[in-house]
């Protein structure tokens, strides 16, 4: 197997792509909004389902003009469906399609591991309490929150092979091989105005997996802190209809890669990116568009990264989701 | 709420306030603009018909009395309470392309809406967290000291908790009931307080298309 190092962050990056789904704004033109990239600690309507789409592309920094195999684009596509339980606990099941192609023209496609969530919806009213299932727009001032926990089955293909037989990069594949996890958190202030912000973190990690070819690869632990601010451009209470936008930073630490134990060269690092988006609400759909762009970058080999998460020229997201 | 924030505008009917006012002699029954706006700069109080007064009900020391309608206008009720509720048939009303006439719609020609109006409005000045009216009402389930705080409701209807009560706040929507007929409101603005829930039921007759329940809350919230 060839090294890990080249695209392996790549084969996470967005995963959670609940991100910016809106049960609340989807129906109405208060309350508060929602971010492109950031959670919002809205929960699903009790016996409602959503219906979620999302696509996130990615172009790449090329470090050296020659057709070569440098990471080229990836689209990282997502379909998932959601049902509130509850008021307060909803849950997910997200089915991944990913693209990736490198500059030789090589590409895999294909779905790749299935993710389960469950999300437990709280807020501050005069102490915690469990999301209730009637608030007023005087309620929705206050604080809410969001417990969230993610699982990844390994539904995917992880033993992806090349035309002369040899498999393809770990971060190539179409599965981490094992199971991953994830946890973590969102608040959402609504300032009863045009105005919300929006916060959320989250930390994942992964679980060893050995190859055919005997290589056994560890992904790297991921953490995220991301925080938004959301504003209400326009309405139209007759066409139901709400614009907002929406502006993010959004913070990724990546730990380093492990290959048969031993932590890998150019990989990891610090990066933060900032986000600039519009979400439309439309009677009970809503879809949202964002472009991502890396304003700060600490990798750990910074030019040896090439493909990796903050070596992207920019990405560009969209959302749809409807509630019904 | 999640679903119902979107179609409160449409239920926006809170054109008058009806409210009772504190004086010397006791209690006066108001009807009008309480807390006149750009909207609604005009004249604060506007002549109401005493004989649509149909009950007034007034708790005190956890006994409910009911007074007679003097039938005058305004109404003033000269007893101490520490909760006054009066209700009122303000009858039928049909909206038609020369204005709207105080007539049920099989009275009038051309009829193009009409609805039959109850109101009634309670003041509350000792909290005794009991339901004393009929019709549309509101408990007030816990004690609003300052801005800031929220008022806790329990809508009711004739004494049962009712879904779907669109309730405002100085006329501007803030919620529905839910299923246990509770909504939360926060207290904005100081001095006498009009909260406001308005129930659409459908007309069992031909006299009307719906029925309207308007019911308002006034308590004094210091600064």
């Amino acid at each position: 197997m060839k090294k890990v190092l080249v695209c392996a962050a790549f084969t996470t990056s967005s995963l959670f792509a609940h991100h910016g789904v809106a049960s609340l704004g989807v129906a109405g033109l208060e309350g508060p909004g929602a971010p492109v990239e950031t959670t919002s600690s809205a929960t699903l309507p009790e016996g409602k389902y959503l219906a979620y789409m999302k696509l996130d592309y990615a172009s790449y920094e090329n470090y050296t003009p020659v057709i070569d195999d440098e990471t080229d684009k990836s689209y990282y596509w997502m379909y998932g469906l959601g049902y509130g339980f509850t008021p307060y606990l909803s849950g997910y099941v997200f089915a991944p399609y990913y693209t990736k192609r490198i500059e030789n023209g090589e590409e895999t496609s294909g779905f790749h591991d299935i993710n389960l969530m469950g999300v437990l919806g709280f807020k501050y009213d005069e102490g915690f309490i469990l999301t209730p299932s009637n608030e007023s727009l005087d309620d929705l001032e206050d604080w809410h929150f969001t417990l969230f926990a993610n699982l990844t089955l390994p539904t995917g293909n992880s033993e992806l092979k090349k035309p002369d037989g040899s498999l393809y990069d770990a971060g190539m594949q179409l599965s981490f091989g094992e199971a991953s996890y994830m946890i973590g958190m969102s608040a959402t202030k609504w300032f009863g105005n045009e105005w919300t912000f929006v916060a959320d973190t989250s930390y994942n990690t992964f679980t060893e997996h050995t190859y055919s070819d005997g290589t056994r690869v560890k992904f790297a632990d991921e953490i995220r802190i991301n925080g938004a601010l959301t504003y209400k451009l326009y309405t139209n209470v007759k066409k139901r209809l709400r614009v907002d936008a929406n502006l993010e930073a959004n913070f990724l630490h990546l730990g380093r890669d492990k290959e048969n134990g031993i932590p890998q060269e150019a990989t990891g690092g610090d990066i933060l990116y900032n986000t600039a988006g519009f979400r439309v609400f439309y009677n009970n759909v809503s879809a949202a568009v964002g472009l991502k762009v890396p304003v700060w970058t600490k990798l750990n080999e910074e030019d040896l990264q090439q493909g990796s998460e903050g070596k992207e020229d920019y990405r560009v997201i969209f959302s749809f989701s409807t509630l019904f | 709420m999640k679903k119902t924030v979107l179609f409160l505008l449409p239920f926006m009917l809170f054109g008058h306030d009806i409210w009772i006012e504190k004086n010397e002699q006791g209690y006066q029954l108001n009807y009008g603009h309480l807390h006149p706006s750009s909207e609604h700069a005009g004249k604060k109080t506007i002549e109401y018909n005493p004989e649509n007064i149909k009950e007034i009900v007034c708790e005190k020391e956890g006994k409910i009395e009911k007074i007679e309608n003097t039938r005058s206008y305004p109404l003033v009720i000269k007893d101490k309470c520490d909760a006054l509720f009066i209700y009122m048939d303000n009858g039928y009303f049909t909206k038609t392309p020369y204005g709207t006439k105080n007539l049920p719609k099989n009275e009038v020609k051309m009829a193009l809406k009409s609805w039959r109006s109850f109101e009634s409005v309670k003041r509350i000045e000792k909290n005794s967290k009991k339901s004393i009216g009929k019709g549309l009402e509101i408990l007030l389930l816990n004690d609003v000291k300052k801005v800031g705080d929220k008022a806790r409701l329990l809508i009711l209807f004739d004494g049962r908790p009712v879904e779907g009560a669109v309730v405002a706040y100085d006329d501007k929507p803030r919620g529905q009931s839910g299923v246990d007929g509770r909504v939360n409101i926060r207290v904005k603005r100081s001095g006498l307080q009009n909260i406001k829930a308005t129930l659409r039921k459908k007309c069992d007759d031909n006299r009307c298309d719906e029925v309207v329940y308007t019911t308002t809350l006034n308590i004094e919230v210091a600064e």
